[in-house]
């Protein structure tokens, strides 16, 4: 209050009140964004598969304080990028949205190296504006479109979130888990689905930082796709 | 049986190597090591079953669970409590409901400093607000600041399930939003940004 009180003194009435409006705080050192409850980890899919459990605002590292999302589902069996957004389109995810990144390792069909790769997802909104909001997922493998192994055969992973009002100044973001629910349910008429069926380490408890809101139960979900 | 190219061959051949480089240059995802700001190597989850046909009717529903509740500071609830208490809006968009606690989480801003708690109130019938200022926060996009501006848009809201509340321990309830459920009319009073689309 004394900083508020001395700023009201050296400007002029007006300003002083656009300072104490906005309630703002210097950014400091890494957290110039919102961040996870724990370090990301690798899903271990065998046979030298791994995909990192969050994808990722930046391309060239994994710290906690770069995640987007946590990934919540895997679709499988036949399954690209390109397949899982089509099929979406018919539940009306048939909107592009900001680009993140998934960093995918392929085992030997990448000759062991990790691919961090972007993809901006689908959505059934472009913008948002107040009062509307868009559910919003990204799917991530390596150059050909999909990660491969024996007995999962052609596989992708997703993040999931929605976006509140992203074309206003109101905008929030929010339901990591509800969305990934949604869409389980959309995919389960036409698939085999496992919702939350194994634990990859992502759980995020309830809170919000700035404006972005975590929850997470840290169980992905599976979709068998034909 | 030795096989000769025309010059025609030859140039349609340094064309397609050349053709082929570029396109496998451009093509190509990026590649390489990544680099680790946090602290030790990664948590290793093996994942490598997959889920077997016995599974499906256990694992085919949305069971809706949630990631539990981070820490509340006992000063942010007790305070929450007694802005919402004198909360003009809130007070009347809980007037005549039965509705009930959902979930409650701290609100920090980036860096973690704590500025109070976000709550989510449901509703037991879906619950219709009339045309009407809501609440709302309005984030710094600029480069190096991590805080809100306070302000409101006007919306008609039906069929809410829930409201999540934004509350600041020193200036209350200053933000409040409807479930994605909600059917929601925004005013042509409030401002739409298109510029912003494309971002998250």
């Amino acid at each position: 209050m004394k900083i508020l009180a001395a700023l009201s003194r050296v400007l002029p009435p007006v300003l002083a009140g656009a300072a104490v409006g906005l309630v703002l705080a210097p950014v400091s050192g890494l957290a110039s964004n919102h961040w996870a409850y724990q370090e990301p980890g690798h899903m271990d899919f065998g046979q030298g598969d791994y995909v990192y459990n969050y994808d990722f605002r930046e391309g060239s590292t994994w710290s906690k304080y770069k995640v987007d999302w946590p990934i919540t589902f895997i679709a499988y069996n036949s399954a690209t990028v390109n397949k899982l957004k089509t099929v979406m389109e018919q539940f009306a995810y048939d909107q592009a949205g900001g680009s993140m990144y998934g960093h995918v390792n392929d085992g030997p069909e990448s000759s062991h190296y990790l691919i961090q790769d972007t993809d901006s997802g689908k959505k059934h909104d472009f913008c948002p504006g107040v009062g509307n909001e868009t559910p919003h997922f990204r799917v991530y493998a390596d150059g050909n479109d999909y990660l491969w192994q024996i007995g999962r055969g052609s596989y992708v992973v997703a993040s999931t979130h929605r976006d509140v009002e992203e074309c206003s100044s109101f905008k929030i973001f929010r339901d990591s888990e509800q969305v990934e629910g949604g869409i389980v349910t959309n995919l389960s008429n036409l698939y085999y689905v496992y919702h939350d069926r194994y634990a990859w380490g992502n759980p995020e408890p309830y809170r919000v930082q700035g404006r972005h809101i975590w929850d997470n139960n840290g169980y992905g979900s599976y979709v068998e796709m034909t | 049986m030795r096989r000769t190219r025309t010059k025609s061959q030859t140039f349609y051949a340094i064309s397609l190597a050349a053709t082929s480089a570029v396109s496998t240059v451009l093509l190509l995802p990026i590649v390489g090591a990544t680099a680790h700001d946090g602290s030790g190597p990664p948590q290793v989850y093996d994942v490598t079953q997959n889920p077997s046909p016995a599974d499906r009717a256990q694992y085919g529903q949305d069971r809706s669970t949630h990631g539990g509740s981070a820490p509340v500071r006992a000063e942010s609830r007790s305070k929450a409590d007694e802005h919402g208490r004198n909360d003009a809006f809130l007070q009347g968009v809980l007037r005549g409901t039965n509705h009930r606690l959902l979930r409650e989480g701290p609100w920090t801003r980036y860096d973690g400093t704590p500025i109070g708690l976000v709550r989510e109130i449901a509703f037991d019938k879906p619950h219709t607000v009339p045309m009407r200022a809501w609440p709302g926060i309005q984030w710094s996009e600029e480069p190096g600041t991590d805080g809100y501006a306070p302000g409101k848009r006007e919306l008609d809201v039906r069929r809410m399930a829930s409201i999540t509340l934004f509350f600041d321990d020193n200036n209350g309830l200053v933000g409040a939003y409807p479930d994605s459920g909600s059917i929601v009319v925004s005013s042509p009073n409030n401002v739409d940004h298109p510029e912003m689309a494309g971002r998250h």
